[in-house]
């Protein structure tokens, strides 16, 4: 019986990738997600957590899975990394989230990171994880956490069988794109909206969700009792 | 108390006193770990030690224990089961029932390996668990609501969409005697009762939050054995199939064998069965693909329902013996309604084996003219009417009416309170409905159904070499010596020694946390060799496949003596006589009886058991260093502790003459 769990799509890419050699030197390989093939078995935050931090722990992995109450929706969000790069933009200290010369992957420098959350709040997709844990970050209270691409070679990939993460050149993706007439799913705004409405749910509705009803409510009471409506209430 | 010296484990488990509210987070003792593994082998040593067989199963005084394994959570394939062990409603004597999806890895996340309820609260309460914090709350406002409510309520009230549940629907509560426990995201230890174990409890849910991961003794040596065997089930030959249709795909593998039971065993084969297929499911029904933690495989699936009189159902986790037991079984054709049938059954939280089992069972028993139609309290119970079916799935669930209150005590026990020569249709081993296989068609699997611990069940031994015919890993397991007959499942030879290995394996499967169908059993690339190694580097506790063996003998035995303990002998290892008595009427196996007679002498003998009463030897159970169980069942059987308990397990042995109508 044949699978039809590879596409079309990345195959062909994994065989442009393999034929044009030439192309990887100069390009940046990035992390393409499919969320339609995700089955939601977590290996890839498990076998993340064990690479990134020694240990098996998926609350601390730099990918994760967001999830519909049905499971008919699924997304795994980790940063490929998009062009926009927002997080640097919004990062107030120097040297403290950097782009890797030789992978193109955007890092974080634990020791320099104050986690003042600046760049969880900037990222459009929510690929930047918070983490409270004593002994980590520059005051050695938090930390933020995101996907390295392991230096090169991500765990998460290998162990994906359903396919659901490539780790493929962007030279190839716009040539493919090109082909098929779809843009590169490359930028931000177009990660988001070709994941749709996977990827506006990782952050609002599934992640956020019961804490901001719970907010709106808070800010429903307040406003009730006569109170100015807070102008709005940091979620995150 | 010493510090727990294996990582791997989490090295503490929870006691919670539900009388008294009291919790109790202790250490884990080495010796259940050394001696018994986990999941199954540490909860089979807890329900030895601390639960006594004159209890009534239903009472404070039974135990449930919700155990994992050291490989659960971690980066094996397939390490996502959860076990729930207690004294089982159905059966009376041992129960277990065991489930994948992502509760079990959350557990230990959370740093326990197991949790064992003690006692019964005064009112509904849940069980909270984030780490270091360990709750006891009040569930009324869960009470009474089905599973899927209960788990979104559970996440809203504690505001964490990634809060896993374990919990009871409306059949637990009402203690229905097969109910199941539904573990997040909508899988189920649904066999021998559970669910109406935790509900005597008055407990509704157990809702995880683990944040704290889990170490590994040697985490480059694991990993390796980890991609090296995930590699290997990526190119089995049953990958492809398996990934594609889940269990659902045996349908069309089992219907040409005869080994597809239809209208309560009477047939082999059902001419409907393309309509329920695997195939007909995907092609219609598929969603999406969705896996268990850690799983390659993704057996599981997203179903729903676009059209028709069903339009708007979705469910996932529909599997061959749902599509057996609520469709072949019933002479149901009709995939939607088979497909709500299993909405219903996930919900209220009801075992859909026994539960369609139980239906087929009064469906025979109006077509035999022996339930009157008043009996049958205005409904029509003629083979393949599927309202009749998800009408009688509710009646039971809330035990409403006398058809409903009845059928809820499962078949064999509403033989025993019906009488009128009923027995004869109950189609039962040790008081648990047969699942979907036929010993007819597969002499091994008749031999497992009556050697199970649990009761009628395929999973304790798994016997998948000759299923459809395994040979290459026959050879790879046992070499060529025992070729043809081995993977002939019409052939009685070498079939003891199949099942007692599978029994043997399968125990320590379910301690460790793997999956029989993803790389264990089905698609075997993990054996003895393989799971000790993973064992030991998971661990670092010192582990070969000899000892590995002896750890699953000795928990298989166990379970044994206590179940001798109810009485239980070689009196109960019976098939009903549809098996043994009636030749398979179709498929392959056409002209074929189950001969157990051939096959269980053998079975005792390698085992170590005696013969004529089917009780462990002495020198068997000293062997595997369990010798004081000894005593205790001798005890047990002179004293007739034995023989009265068994008298009040509130079911016969199987009927097992040959019946004078349908010769």
């Amino acid at each position: 019986m044949e699978c039809d769990c590879h596409s079309e799509r990345s195959e062909e890419s994994r065989k442009s990738l393999a034929s044009d050699q030439s192309l990887k030197k100069e390009a940046n390989l990035i992390l393409h997600i499919h969320p339609t093939q995700c089955t939601d078995c977590r290996l890839c935050e498990i076998f993340c957590s064990l690479k990134q931090e020694g240990y098996v722990n998926p609350n601390l992995a730099r990918i994760r899975i967001a999830r519909d109450e049905a499971r008919k929706l699924l997304a795994p969000i980790a940063c490929p990394p998009c062009d926009e790069k927002k997080c640097i933009a919004a990062c107030p200290e120097p040297g403290a989230l950097t782009i890797a010369p030789q992978t193109g992957a955007v890092v974080i420098a634990e020791s320099l990171c104050t986690s003042c959350s600046k760049c969880i709040a900037a990222c459009d997709i929510g690929a930047i994880r918070f983490l409270r844990q004593a002994g980590r970050g520059k005051n050695g209270k938090a930390v933020a956490l995101k996907c390295n691409q392991c230096d090169g070679d991500p765990a998460c990939v290998h162990v994906c069988e359903p396919k659901a993460l490539e780790y493929v050149s962007d030279h190839v993706i716009a040539t493919l794109s090109a082909a098929t007439g779809k843009r590169s799913p490359k930028r931000e705004s177009e990660i988001a909206s070709s994941h749709e409405p996977l990827l506006a749910m990782s952050r609002g509705q599934q992640v956020f969700e019961q804490l901001r009803a719970l907010l709106a409510e808070i800010e429903k009471d307040w406003t009730q009792r006569g109170g100015q409506p807070r102008r709005r209430i940091r979620s995150r | 108390m010493t510090r727990f010296p294996y990582v791997g484990y989490a090295g503490k488990y929870l006691r919670v006193n539900l009388t008294t509210g009291k919790i109790e987070a202790l250490s884990l003792p080495i010796e259940w770990a050394e001696n018994f593994l986990g999941g199954n082998g540490i909860g089979t040593k807890i329900l030895w030690d601390e639960v006594p067989p004159q209890i009534d199963p239903l009472g404070p005084e039974n135990k449930l224990i919700v155990a994992t394994g050291p490989l659960c959570g971690g980066l094996m394939p397939n390490v996502s089961r959860v076990e729930f062990i207690a004294k089982s409603p159905l059966t009376g004597i041992y129960g277990d029932a065991n489930a994948g999806g992502h509760f079990g890895p959350e557990l230990k996340y959370a740093g326990y390996d197991l949790i064992i309820f003690e006692g019964r609260a005064s009112s509904p309460v849940y069980l909270f668990i984030c780490d270091d914090r360990v709750e006891l709350r009040d569930a009324a406002h869960l009470w009474g609501k089905g599973c899927e409510d209960a788990e979104k309520t559970l996440q809203k009230e504690n505001r964490d969409p990634e809060l896993k549940t374990a919990l009871i629907g409306q059949a637990g509560e009402n203690l229905v005697r097969f109910a199941a426990i539904t573990v997040s995201w909508r899988r189920h230890a649904a066999r021998s009762g559970v669910g109406a174990v935790m509900g005597s409890k008055n407990l509704k849910a157990i809702a995880v939050r683990g944040t704290r991961g889990i170490r590994i003794a040697d985490p480059e040596g694991h990993r390796a054995i980890a991609l090296r065997l995930h590699d290997q089930i990526r190119k089995n030959d049953f990958f492809a199939g398996v990934h594609r249709f889940g269990t659902a795909g045996l349908v069309s593998l089992m219907q040409p064998m005869g080994r597809f039971p239809t209208k309560n065993f009477q047939h082999g084969s059902f001419d409907g069965f393309e309509k329920i297929s695997g195939e007909a499911l995907r092609e219609d029904h598929l969603v999406r693909d969705v896996a268990c933690c850690a799983c390659p495989v993704g057996c599981d699936k997203v179903y729903s329902v676009t059209a028709g009189e069903f339009a708007g159902a979705t469910t996932s986790s529909l599997e061959y013996e749902t599509l057996n037991a609520l469709g072949a079984g019933v002479m149901n054709r009709n995939l939607p309604a088979l497909i709500h049938a299993n909405i219903l059954c996930d919900d209220w939280g009801l075992d859909t084996i026994s539960a369609g089992r139980t239906i087929s069972f009064a469906m025979e028993l109006v077509e035999k003219g022996i339930l009157s139609a008043r009996e049958c309290e205005g409904l029509d119970l003629s083979w393949g009417n599927y309202r009749t079916m998800n009408e009688l799935l509710r009646r039971i669930t809330f035990r409403e009416g006398r058809l409903g209150n009845l059928l809820a005590e499962g078949a064999a026990r509403a033989a025993e309170i019906l009488g009128r020569g009923t027995a004869r249709y109950a189609m039962h081993v040790k008081g648990q409905e047969i699942p979907s296989q036929d010993g007819r068609a597969q002499q091994s699997m008749g031999l497992a159904h009556v050697t199970s611990t649990r009761g009628a069940d395929h999973l304790k031994a798994f016997p998948v070499l000759d299923e459809t015919g395994y040979p290459s890993e026959a050879v790879r397991r046992y070499g060529d010596q025992y070729l043809p007959e081995l993977v002939d499942p019409l052939a009685t030879r070498y079939k003891a020694m199949l099942v007692k290995d599978g029994e043997d394996y399968g125990a320590v499967v379910d301690s460790s946390g793997n999956c029989k169908s993803g790389g264990t059993f089905v698609m075997a690339e993990v054996y003895w060799d393989d799971q000790a190694d993973a064992i030991r580097t998971m661990t670092g506790m010192p582990m070969d496949a000899a000892r590995l063996k002896t750890i699953g003998e000795r928990i298989y035995n166990l379970q044994r003596c206590y179940n001798v303990l109810h009485g239980i002998t070689c009196a109960d290892d019976v098939l009903p006589w549809r098996f043994t008595q009636i030749p398979s009427p179709s498929g392959n196996a056409k002209g074929s009886v189950c001969h157990l007679d051939l096959m269980l002498p053998e079975y005792y003998a390698l085992r170590g058991w005696d013969g004529t009463s089917g009780v462990p030897r002495d020198e068997t159970l000293a062997r595997l260093g369990i010798g004081d169980a000894s005593a205790r069942i001798r005890d047990a059987i002179v004293s007739g502790d034995a023989a009265r308990i068994r008298a009040n397990l509130g079911w016969a042995a199987p009927y097992t003459d040959r019946a004078v109508d349908e010769l």
